[in-house]
């Protein structure tokens, strides 16, 4: 069941949450939490009920070996290892056979029928959670008693599906809310309003803009050259598309874990504005990229021995990273290109940029976030199609290999401008990836939207809707700076753009050939 | 706090301000014919374009004991009234249907309600086609699901109908422009009126122009993708869902009877000229081939009305205008005046007194390959015109694939 669903938010929320309410008004916190527990298994089955079974053995699992490590028996390490096989046995086997068979298949020539293994939904996420549970268990000895509760801090149906991946010693504790009988009027005009938001965001925006990248890989497949202008307004598009639709999905979960009582952790923060490749990825899906940072980069000793094994640490993680992101050569590629990037970006901080920080002029702004834009747009172009052809097809175009030519339906619109661009030496060519003013005019609007408004956080900063760290500075950074409020206005507005979404929520698909 | 009840309450009145009245319009309106359908039983569709959506939904209300499946050219050319013994027969056939479509729309009705008779209407493009599904199609809009599991009822699209930007877009439309003639009965058949109407519009339009739209169109699903076979690929795909379908009867117990519909040489040819007609007749045996060994335990026919006589060879003139064609609409989709007269044939035994226009194929009777090739060859003879149109849009066909 997705959020943006009418059955979702006119069905499953109104009921989980309703009944939620009436038992905690009644003082029956252990029945809510049961009720939660309950629901969020309710919603991760109406996928597919069969994976039921393995989301359940895989939280039984790793709830045992918890209270295991806790016994303080001897061989604690092999125990550990087997926890993390166990977790990285069945990620493997469900994400990684596929491609692993392949890759066999390459090297020894041979050909087996390819496996049949469907990805359960949320696998990685809830992996992940869990490997971070057993490790810091296994360091502290301090694993969680109630099952319930363990139980629900997995499958708490907000965060379940696409993250952000929580942390057990953030969300368990959190769990005690169910018992205050009080309701708190406040957390729910802030997760609706985030909730709505996060819905304008996902279908009003991330769905509009994301169409003017849809064809683009049958049009590379197909062996269509698209040239610079067309390459960089597609994967425009697509980041605009990726950005606006998960940041949207983590603003609805946080508002939805805001209606039961639960901060989740901040999950982006306007990574756009970064002004430097490494910033960025500290704004990006901050959850994942935490749990790498923890799990991944300091145990691989971070930055305690020196350069070249702290580069090395930097390059695992988003090795790590792109693997995560699915089996396939386009994310390793994508993972060692951002590792590269952000190796770079280290050499440059540590050799080559000046020693007293110069003041932030806009002009310094704006050419940080461009450079950053590129180093995050190339990589995607790799990361966004299965092979690496076709990534490659699509760098060339980014790249400028296939010319500079614009689109030329456009030139009839320029007019006088036109000409002289033509007389300047500009070429207009067919552009079937171009879509226009319209597509230029949504991009920008998008962009605008991007670059000049505050994001959730700062827009309701005053009210803590989510668990972050983030400096008190960024809190305030934006050109266009309105804060939240529960006002008459606020209410007009979002009300207005949850109808406005839950009208586009629904788009009807028709077959027009049959007109006679 | 009463601010932020007061927000609350706000927020949740003017949301409703702005829905609710939205929704009554569309359900009243009722621009896709749905909404209709679930109050009242049976009604007519308005739009062709949403025949697709709105189909299932009669099939819910109306618990068909007789389909036809097929696409358009079957939802055009068979009355579902033919169909003999029936109570409750629909025409379910929907435009551009794949097979998988025509099994799923039957697990659907077999799902609903007792069916005992089925006419599936077959042609090459029903196989070939790369996509198994159309837009508009939707599975959770049937009441199972393709592995036959029971599906809840789809609430989420009915909001959607009612709330939807397109709907309210639709709605205004249809709020502000004349009434029209509903293009589909109740029964599921095109209504005679609306397609007349059509026919006699379309006869004010150059033939050939009309041709080229239509031939465009099926072009790309003859020649999309890897060349076709029945072995692999899309082929044993599709054949796969024929045999799901043998399949599903033989469970239920539904007599089938399968036809091959009466294409118009124009097809034929256009066949031919894409290099398609070994694999035209390579399907047919098979079809053959498949259907005898269920005939075997099942009650299953299998009917070729795709031969070249009287009807399929109905003369026109590429250019000219203000004249109908009797037997077809254009020389894509043929009228009920042969389809029914093909139904007459299957279900009661009457002759059509048309030579070579219809005949039962067994394993054995499927061999005068020569003699196809041979009528088409000799139709081509006659109609050089025809032909030269025929062969520019193969060719546009191919060069759109390469």
């Amino acid at each position: 069941m997705l959020f943006h669903s009418y059955e979702f938010l006119l069905g499953f929320l109104p009921l989980a949450w309703g009944i939620f309410l009436l038992l905690k008004r009644q003082g029956l916190g252990r029945a809510a939490k049961c009720w939660l527990l309950l629901a969020s298994l309710g919603f991760y089955g109406w996928w597919n009920p069969v994976f039921l079974l393995l989301i359940l053995a895989s939280i039984g699992g790793n709830y045992l070996f918890g209270r295991l490590l806790a016994l303080d028996l001897p061989m604690r390490m092999l125990q550990l290892w087997t926890a993390l096989f166990y977790n990285l046995g069945i990620l493997g086997y469900f994400k990684y056979a596929g491609f692993l068979q392949q890759v066999f298949d390459q090297i020894t020539g041979e050909l087996h029928q390819p496996l049949a293994i469907i990805l359960p939904l949320a696998i990685s996420f809830y992996t992940f959670q869990q490997i971070s549970y057993i490790v810091d268990t296994w360091r502290s000895r301090e694993p969680e008693k109630d099952f319930v509760n363990y139980c629900l801090f997995i499958v708490f149906f907000p965060h379940l599906i696409a993250g952000p991946i929580t942390h057990h010693s953030k969300i368990i504790p959190q769990f005690s809310n169910f018992y205050d009988r009080k309701l708190p009027l406040v957390d729910y005009a802030v997760g609706f309003s985030l909730l709505i938001i996060g819905l304008f965001k996902k279908v009003g925006i991330a769905d509009n803009v994301g169409g003017y990248f849809v064809g683009t890989y049958d049009l590379l497949k197909h062996g269509t050259a698209l040239s610079f202008y067309e390459s960089w307004s597609v994967m425009t598009a697509c980041a605009l598309q990726i950005y606006f639709d998960y940041s949207g999905y983590a603003d609805m979960a946080a508002g939805i874990g805001l209606l039961f009582g639960v901060r989740m952790p901040l999950n982006f923060f306007s990574p756009y504005k970064a002004i430097s490749p490494a910033e960025f990825w500290r704004r990006w899906n901050i959850t994942l990229m935490n749990f790498l940072r923890s799990y991944v980069y300091f145990p691989l000793g971070g930055s305690r021995y020196g350069r070249l094994r702290k580069y090395m640490a930097s390059m695992s993680v988003m090795l790590v990273c792109g693997i995560w992101h699915g089996a396939g050569w386009n994310y390793i590629v994508w993972g060692a290109l951002v590792g590269t990037i952000l190796i770079i970006n280290s050499l440059w901080d540590e050799f080559l940029r000046p020693k007293e920080v110069p003041p932030s002029t806009l002009r310094r702004r704006i050419g940080g976030r461009v450079l950053t834009y590129i180093c995050y747009v190339i990589p995607l172009s790799i990361f966004m199609f299965p092979t690496l052809d076709i990534g490659w097809a699509m760098l060339r175009g980014m790249l400028g290999l296939n010319g500079f030519a614009l689109p030329i339906h456009m030139l009839p619109r320029l007019g006088e401008f036109g000409v002289w661009l033509q007389g300047a030496g500009v070429t207009f060519a067919e552009a079937p990836a171009s879509k226009g003013f319209l597509m230029m005019a949504t991009l920008g609007a998008a962009l605008a939207v991007l670059y000049l408004c505050p994001n959730t956080e700062q827009l309701f900063t005053a009210f803590n809707p989510t668990q972050n760290n983030i400096d008190k500075k960024l809190l305030t950074e934006s050109v266009w700076r309105p804060t939240w409020q529960p006002t008459l206005k606020w209410a007009v507005v979002l009300a207005g753009m949850a109808a406005v979404s839950f009208m586009l929520m629904f788009q009807i698909r028709e077959f027009f050939y049959f007109q006679f | 706090m009463p601010s932020l009840t007061r927000y609350l309450v706000t927020l949740g009145l003017v949301f409703a301000v702005l829905t609710v009245p939205v929704a009554v319009f569309n359900v009243r309106t009722d621009p896709f014919s749905v909404f209709s359908q679930l109050k009242a039983g049976p009604q007519p569709i308005q739009a062709d374009t949403s025949t697709r959506m709105a189909k299932p939904y009669v099939m819910r209300v109306y618990h068909p004991d007789c389909l036809i499946l097929g696409n358009s050219r079957a939802e055009v050319g068979y009355g579902a009234a033919e169909l003999p013994g029936c109570q409750r027969p629909y025409n379910a056939a929907v435009a551009n249907g794949h097979i998988y479509e025509a099994r799923r729309h039957l697990q659907h009705a077999l799902a609903l309600g007792e069916v005992h008779q089925v006419l599936l209407a077959l042609d090459l493009e029903t196989f070939t086609s790369p996509e198994l599904t159309a837009p508009g199609f939707s599975e959770p809009r049937l009441a199972v699901n393709a592995k036959g599991e029971a599906q809840l009822f789809p609430v989420g699209e009915l909001v959607g109908l009612a709330l939807g930007y397109d709907a309210s877009q639709r709605s205004l439309k249809l709020r502000t422009q004349k009434p029209q003639l509903a293009a589909i009965s109740a029964n599921g058949d095109r209504n005679p009126e609306s397609l007349q109407a059509i026919a006699v519009m379309n006869s004010s339009r150059d033939l050939e122009q009309r041709m080229n739209e239509q031939f465009d169109f099926i072009g790309k699903l003859l020649v999309t993708g890897p060349a076709f076979n029945l072995q692999d690929g899309r082929g044993a795909a599709a054949m796969a869902e024929y045999q799901k379908i043998l399949a599903l009867c033989a469970a239920h117990h539904v007599a089938l009877r399968v036809v091959i519909n009466p294409q118009h040489a124009t097809l034929h040819d256009y066949l031919r000229h894409l290099g398609l007609q070994a694999a035209y007749l390579e399907w047919k045996h098979q079809l053959a081939a498949t259907t005898a060994a269920a005939a075997a335990t099942q009650d299953v026919q299998l009917w070729d009305f795709g031969r070249l006589n009287t009807l399929t060879t109905e003369k026109f003139e590429l250019h000219q205008t203000g004249s109908v064609m009797t037997g077809y609409l254009e020389p894509s989709h043929f009228r009920t005046v042969i389809g029914n007269r093909a139904l007459r044939q299957v279900y009661t035994g009457q002759s059509s007194g048309v030579d070579n226009f219809g005949e039962r194929l067994t394993d054995a009777s499927v061999g005068d390959d020569a003699g196809y090739v041979r009528s088409v060859a000799a139709w081509v003879a006659a109609n050089p015109d025809a032909d030269a149109a025929v062969a520019r849009m193969a060719e546009k066909a191919q060069s759109q694939q390469n």
